[in-house]
């Protein structure tokens, strides 16, 4: 029962605020006919019908296959960049800014041209969770380039290791943590950008579901698409720590 | 890159290209010439036979003069801009008192830190419906969805600089009779603002980002309507010449925050 009771210590204002909430919530929904704000318990029942009906399903395998192309893609394109960054100074002095640039630099701002390029198909979502996620894999793979200890190198090389060699077995174990979390990173930002894309498409996929209840105030299924949404994240990016953690553990 | 120093001279030619950027005009120079690499890129990848199809370097330049000239762009941006303006005020003026409480009330810490996660963890833009539904298509929903893009980057950052404050100062500055207010303004806040610029810097990336999906989702008189209505007549290049225009001016801000964050911190450390 002590890690009940610490549990409880450490969460307990968080949970306790929590169900303040959820309670105000149902409350005020339920006294107060607002068309912006249904009880929670409906909201609650929306998801279940939504889960139960399956019109989430084709959203959901839509979504995430785009998320995993346009992942793939980042990964290939992404880890090509950093490791041409963090191999060489040339590279990365021609490439560096743009990298940088590219990752603080509102991307979304290139979804309405994909969208008139693209078209309304996956490949407008699969740019967009690309040009959310490319770059931090590229300063990450670069920054794992940069993370093996010199000294390691010189010795391969001395003993007579070709570049590949000293690339396979002493700068890729030495970066892949890096490698790990930018991936991580990756996946976090690729997700939004998702989401991010498919909301401002507003057709297809869970975005579009989030346009399609939103416009016709049918409030309580929005809700549940959100909570959806929310959970489809933190799942996809809990994924990805976990697998992660597994790998860095067999590492060492 | 220590290893490539120490190799024999026989070898040096390989790696030629790194020699050149040895040097500041050698690294300028690679700049310039990475940039009319990139500009040609785009030059031969775009297409003008048809409207629709991604526009070269020199369509898209058109269209942007043809959007500054009249004056349509500046205006829009300036709409725009606005809203980023007041998000970010509304940002630091919430977060960061709000962050210095997290880090010294642990009961405060221990409420609202779950949501600050909640809310970086989740897409925003999900919540625009919401912010829609409850303040209409106005510039207060625009700024809630700046404000809600940046602020909990805002509010951890200063939370963690707060609670790194070496603890000597403060009791030192206690010891000496200062009282917990004297000790926050001039102990603990000149310490924690390299930690707070730092959240205040990723905020702004964040803002920008949600400046943008506000503009096209809770369209106003800014960017967004100008973008709904060049994509309404086909119009790829100046959509184009919009996007990088704003891209580049996330990049000058970030610039800018940075240069402000470095100058702070020599600030600080001194």
């Amino acid at each position: 029962m002590g890690w009940l009771s610490s549990l409880a210590y450490r969460n307990g204002p968080f949970l306790l605020s929590l169900a303040a909430l959820a309670l105000l919530w149902e409350v005020v929904g339920r006294s107060i006919d607002l068309i912006t704000l249904p009880p929670l318990s409906a909201v609650l029942a929306a998801f279940y019908d939504l889960w139960a009906s399956g019109a989430v399903t084709a959203p959901l395998l839509d979504s995430t296959l785009a998320l995993l192309y346009g992942l793939v893609l980042s990964l290939a394109l992404g880890s090509l960049i950093g490791i041409g960054m963090g191999l060489s100074r040339f590279v990365d002095v021609a490439l560096g800014p743009y990298v940088k640039a590219g990752l603080s630099a509102p991307m979304i701002a290139f979804v309405p041209v994909f969208l008139m390029i693209f078209g309304i198909g996956p490949a407008t979502r699969i740019a967009t969770v690309v040009a959310f996620s490319v770059f931090i894999v590229a300063t990450n793979a670069a920054t794992a380039m940069r993370a093996s200890d010199p000294r390691l190198i010189e010795m391969a090389h001395s003993f007579g290791a070709s570049r590949w060699a000293i690339f396979r077995d002493v700068r890729l174990p030495a970066g892949a943590p890096y490698f790990l979390a930018g991936l991580r990173l990756g996946v976090a930002r690729g997700v939004k950008g998702l989401i991010n894309g498919e909301v401002l498409i507003a057709i297809i996929g869970l975005g579009g579901l989030v346009k399609k209840y939103g416009t016709v105030f049918s409030m309580d299924q929005l809700y549940a698409v959100i909570l959806l949404i929310v959970v489809y994240a933190a799942i996809a990016v809990g994924l990805v720590s976990a697998v992660s953690r597994l790998l860095v553990a067999e590492e060492k | 890159m220590a290893a490539d120093k120490v190799k024999g001279g026989a070898e040096r030619p390989r790696w030629s290209l790194d020699r050149l950027v040895e040097t500041g005009l050698g690294r300028t120079l690679v700049r310039i010439a990475a940039l009319l690499a990139l500009i040609g890129a785009w030059q031969l990848a775009g297409n003008d036979t048809i409207g629709l199809l991604f526009p070269t370097f020199g369509r898209t330049l058109v269209a942007f003069w043809g959007l500054v000239s009249d004056g349509t762009l500046q205006v829009a941006l300036l709409v725009t801009n606005q809203t980023l303006l007041a998000g970010i005020i509304v940002m630091l003026v919430v977060g960061i008192p709000v962050g210095i409480m997290t880090a010294r009330v642990s009961v405060l810490d221990r409420i609202v830190t779950p949501y600050i996660t909640f809310l970086v963890a989740i897409p925003v833009i999900a919540l625009i419906p919401v912010i829609q539904a409850i303040l209409g298509l106005t510039f207060a929903a625009r700024v809630t969805v700046v404000v809600l893009f940046g602020i909990p980057y805002v509010i951890i950052n200063t939370a963690v600089a707060v609670r790194r404050v070496d603890p000597v100062l403060t009791e030192m500055a206690t010891s000496f009779g200062a009282s917990r207010l004297v000790i926050l303004r001039d102990v603990v806040l000149p310490a924690a603002v390299p930690g707070i610029m730092a959240g205040i810097r990723i905020a702004l990336g964040q803002a920008l980002i949600g400046m943008v999906v506000a503009e096209l989702t809770i369209v106003g008189a800014g960017i967004g309507s100008l973008i709904a209505d060049l994509q309404g007549r086909f119009r790829v290049a100046p959509v184009l010449a919009i996007a990088v225009t704003i891209v580049l001016e996330g990049v000058l801000l970030m610039t800018i925050v940075e240069w402000i964050e470095r100058r702070l911190g020599r600030w600080s450390q001194s």
